[in-house]
């Protein structure tokens, strides 16, 4: 995945291992813009995700892949070829709709067959297709249900099935998740992650939250505003994120906005003091709440102290809102039982600046 | 469909409005263009005597629907869907029901040996029949039975929009159930109610086969007139008259209600605002 | 004490008028009914005896039995017609949006604001001038015009109903536009579509108000048979025509309510 505008060389030589491919797309519906020239591109076999707040112009964007919304200005490709004034109907594309969008009028077996129907394929030909199709989401003996007697796990997987049915070269996923309890959540994703690792099918997956993002993708795409932020994998992303937007939203962290001196020290507005080795002027640190830990004896790091000034207790770790030098941070422990600390409480801890990222603020 | 609508709706009312401009007294012999026809009806006194009560009743017969529809519109909207079930049938059977049926069954009940003449002779109220037919008040009953139903669905759509949990505050905030009815459900119902109004108004005063099979000679309303006249007399300028008279007014008081619902006086917003 | 002593006034006065007001409504078509089945020979309550004798007697009177037949021919018609044009104008305006469509949608609904009786000397007096009356078009048209409002709305509201999103799943799985109407809106919308027909049958076959105005050739439709009847005379024969006429609307509105329950038939 590639930001054109920045990457031009590489775009060129990476065009033709995209199966998908957005340039320069723009959404406008009369003043308000959803989409804002927007370039991302899907390799073969990958699985891109969508991440952005509500709002972001995510869900636009996969829609007007699917053909649904066209394009103010850009161009959309799939296998290389100009779809961008293509209805929906002659597009090579699978989409799981967030409502599923079963036909309850039809019956399972019907759903799943009705996109073979309409690319002409013969009836033994379907009928074995529709088998393996139910097969592959392991609910064969729910063939002849309606849409309506099912349960909302099963109507997932049977919109899945419906989608990759066809073959299609690209699958589309709308927040797929979204109608689902907690609990079935996170197993549907397991689940789903597994076939289409099985079927191989490049995919574009649009979710607003952050676990599915970094559980389930290959690359991330993070956008706000009709715009992208930054793309990446999960890793890169919560690693390395590259503006404070894509920090903040993609786990927990404190940020620190300050200037780096020329000896590689930061300095935060509020007073606190970190030695690293990062490259002078004003910059953002993003501290993640593992980054703080309790100051222990042949540590690294310096030992400073910290007030309590809240504590939420999570079960399995406990997180702390810290004033720290008069800058508040969070942390995140596991604290003996018995020895939680209380607001109020001063700790000594150490903020290990190992893989601190320091974000440049753009020279505006 | 725009052809249907323009060639048998707008069409027809601009024909009659020409014809009544006409000269003349039989089909469309006159030719020419006089208001002749609108000063005969407005000075003569039988004709704008009609014309006043027929308002008159018109605005009575809404007032009475009103009154014993909102309660009925109002529960229907509350009840569960199993209770709803049968009431619903009972408020829109008169209205897929065929005019002339109903007002036959009306026959029957007021007629002297009708339904309430037996019934109040053989309780001992009355010693011998009366006649109920052919009065004033006969025509208005049957009329609210026959626009009621109008009523009841307006308010019920309106209460339906209306959340119960809005009541529940107000029960809350200690309002009994006439507060909560006056402060909270009239304002809120107030588009329905108008809409409601409206209707049953519009059709009363149109209405001519009523007016016509209970009231007789001795009841005229404007809807039975214009048929005499066109039917009986083909008296074609005179009734087209007369019927343009009757669209106008339909019209205006259509426009009058909008009006009020367009000011802030009565609007729930306006209440709260004042 | 004195909130209570008001529910508990609001709460009687309120079922009171509920009663009185279901009583009113049905009691017009129950007495029909109770009333056909005399044996006298007059229209006296309570009725004399049971038998079925008026009911042979429709069957042996010309004048009833024709016009019940122009009736229901003419309502077919009408169900027919209006549920194409409803579809394909409902369909227009709720998927598109194009230059002078609240005037279209203005216009479908305007029937219900011109008064009968002047809708009725309307196209009395434009067939009259196209030499029409004869034929069954004054007829057919008037009952069109009334009953376009109502299958338009019943459309609309299905058409409103109905997930936009499954249309777009199946152009995703390859269906062309047409495709998707025939295999997918159409199968969705199809008990929106039965009583709007239906509906249109009811405004026709019941209606009086515009057909008084509007003979076909001589011919009548039954409510106007009736009107013409009960206004010089008033028999039995007349209750037992009515009855069969609240048959025809009972079963009709049975069949919608099944179709797509009674909540929408207002």
């Amino acid at each position: 995945m590639l930001n054109l505008s920045k990457d031009r060389e590489t775009a060129v030589r990476d065009a033709n291992e995209f199966v998908v491919e957005l340039r320069s797309v723009s959404k406008h519906y009369g003043e308000s813009i959803a989409v804002a020239n927007v370039s991302l591109g899907a390799r073969r076999g990958e699985l891109l995700c969508l991440l952005g707040p509500s709002g972001c112009g995510k869900t636009t964007t996969l829609r007007m892949v699917a053909g649904f919304v066209e394009p103010t200005s850009g161009t959309v490709s799939i296998n290389d070829i100009d779809m961008t004034r293509q209805p929906p109907y002659r597009r090579d594309t699978g989409m799981v709709f967030q409502s599923y969008a079963l036909f309850p009028h039809m019956t399972v077996a019907e759903n799943v067959a009705f996109g073979l129907e309409n690319l002409k394929w013969a009836r033994a030909e379907r009928e074995e297709r529709v088998k393996e199709m139910l097969r592959l989401v392991e609910l064969p003996h729910l063939a002849e249900r309606l849409p309506g007697q099912l349960s909302g796990g099963q109507q997932q997987r049977i919109a899945l099935a419906r989608a990759l049915a066809m073959r299609p070269s690209v699958l589309l996923l709308d927040e797929p998740f979204s109608n689902l309890d907690a609990q079935l959540r996170v197993r549907m994703r397991e689940e789903l992650r597994e076939v289409i690792r099985g079927v191989d099918v490049t995919t574009l997956f649009v979710t607003h939250d952050q676990e599915e993002a970094l559980t389930m993708s290959d690359r991330i795409v993070v956008m706000n505003a009709g715009r992208i932020e930054q793309v990446g994998t999960p890793g890169e992303i919560y690693e390395a994120p590259s503006t404070s937007f894509v920090a903040k939203f993609i786990g927990w962290c404190s940020l620190l906005d300050g200037i780096v001196d020329a000896d590689g020290t930061f300095r935060s507005s509020g007073g606190l003091c970190l030695k690293g080795n990062w490259s002078p002027g004003p910059g953002t640190a993003v501290i993640r709440p593992e980054q703080i830990r309790l100051f222990s004896h042949g540590a690294k790091g310096v030992a400073q102290n910290a007030r309590v000034l809240q504590s939420h207790y999570y079960g399995g770790a406990t997180r702390l809102l810290l004033d720290v030098n008069g800058e508040q941070l969070t942390m995140q422990d596991r604290f003996p039982f018995g020895r939680h600390p209380k607001v109020g409480d001063v700790l000594n801890i150490t903020i290990c600046i190992d893989d601190m990222r320091m974000i440049s603020a753009a020279p505006s | 469909m725009v052809l249907l609508l323009i060639g048998c709706l707008v069409v027809p009312l601009l024909g009659l409005l020409r014809s009544s401009f006409l000269p003349g007294s039989h089909l469309l012999e006159g030719s020419g263009f006089t208001l002749d026809q609108y000063v005969r009806f407005f000075s003569d006194s039988y004709y704008t005597s009609v014309l006043v009560e027929t308002f008159i009743d018109g605005f009575i017969v809404s007032l009475i629907c009103l009154v014993i529809g909102f309660p009925t519109g109002y529960s229907l909207a509350r009840l569960p869907p199993s209770a709803r079930r049968w009431r619903t049938l009972i408020v829109i059977m008169p209205l897929t029901l065929s005019l002339v049926v109903v007002v036959f069954g009306w026959l029957i009940i007021l007629g002297r040996n009708g339904f309430v003449n037996s019934l109040l002779v053989t309780l001992g109220i009355i010693p011998s029949p009366r006649i109920f037919l052919f009065t004033r008040p006969a025509v208005m009953i049957v009329l609210v039975q026959q626009f009621l139903p109008f009523m009841i669905l307006s308010v019920m759509s309106v209460i339906t929009q209306i959340d119960p949990v809005l009541e529940q505050a107000a029960a809350n905030l200690r309002a009994n159930r006439f507060t909560t009815f006056r402060r909270i459900i009239i304002p809120l119902a107030v588009p329905g109610i108008l809409v409601g109004f409206n209707l049953v108004f519009v059709l009363s005063i149109s209405a001519f086969i009523t007016p016509r099979l209970i009231g007789g000679n001795r009841v005229v309303m404007l809807g039975s007139l214009i048929y005499e006249r066109i039917m009986s007399e083909l008296n074609w300028p005179s009734g087209a008259a007369m019927a343009f008279v009757l669209f106008v007014s339909g019209l205006a008081f259509t426009a009058a209600l909008n009006a009020m619902a367009g000011s802030r006086i009565i609007t729930g917003r306006g209440r709260y605002a004042l | 004490m004195r909130s209570d002593l008001i529910d508990n006034a609001m709460a009687v006065s309120g079922a009171c008028i509920r009663c009185l007001v279901y009583t009113i409504l049905a009691l017009p078509a129950v007495l029909v009914i109770v009333s056909s089945f005399t044996s006298g020979e007059t229209m006296n309550f309570p009725p004399a005896g049971f038998s079925l004798r008026w009911y042979q007697k429709v069957w042996e009177n010309d004048l009833f039995m024709s016009a019940l037949w122009t009736s229901t021919y003419v309502a077919v018609l009408v169900a027919l017609v209006a549920l194409v044009i409803g579809f394909a104008s409902a369909f227009a305006i709720n998927r598109f949006s194009f230059p002078g469509k609240a005037f279209l949608q203005g216009l479908a609904f305007s029937p219900l604001i011109v008064p009968a009786v002047v809708l009725g000397i309307g196209l009395l007096q434009l067939f009259a001038g196209l030499g029409l009356t004869r034929t069954i078009y004054p007829l057919l048209l008037g009952h069109l015009v009334l009953a376009i409002p109502y299958v338009m709305r019943t459309i609309l509201a299905s058409l409103a109903l109905q997930q936009r999103v499954l249309e777009e799943a199946a152009m995703n799985l390859r269906a062309t536009p047409l495709q998707v109407i025939r295999r997918i809106t159409l199968p969705l919308i199809l008990p929106g579509l039965l009583s709007a027909a239906i509906f249109a049958f009811v405004t026709s076959f019941g209606n009086v108000t515009v057909s008084a105005f509007l003979t076909y050739g001589g011919k009548v439709t039954l409510p106007v048979q009736i009107f013409a009847y009960v206004d010089t005379s008033y028999d039995p024969l007349v209750a037992a025509v009515s009855s069969i006429m609240i048959l025809v609307t009972l079963s009709v509105i049975l069949t919608i309510e099944r179709l797509i329950g009674a909540e929408r038939l207002a």
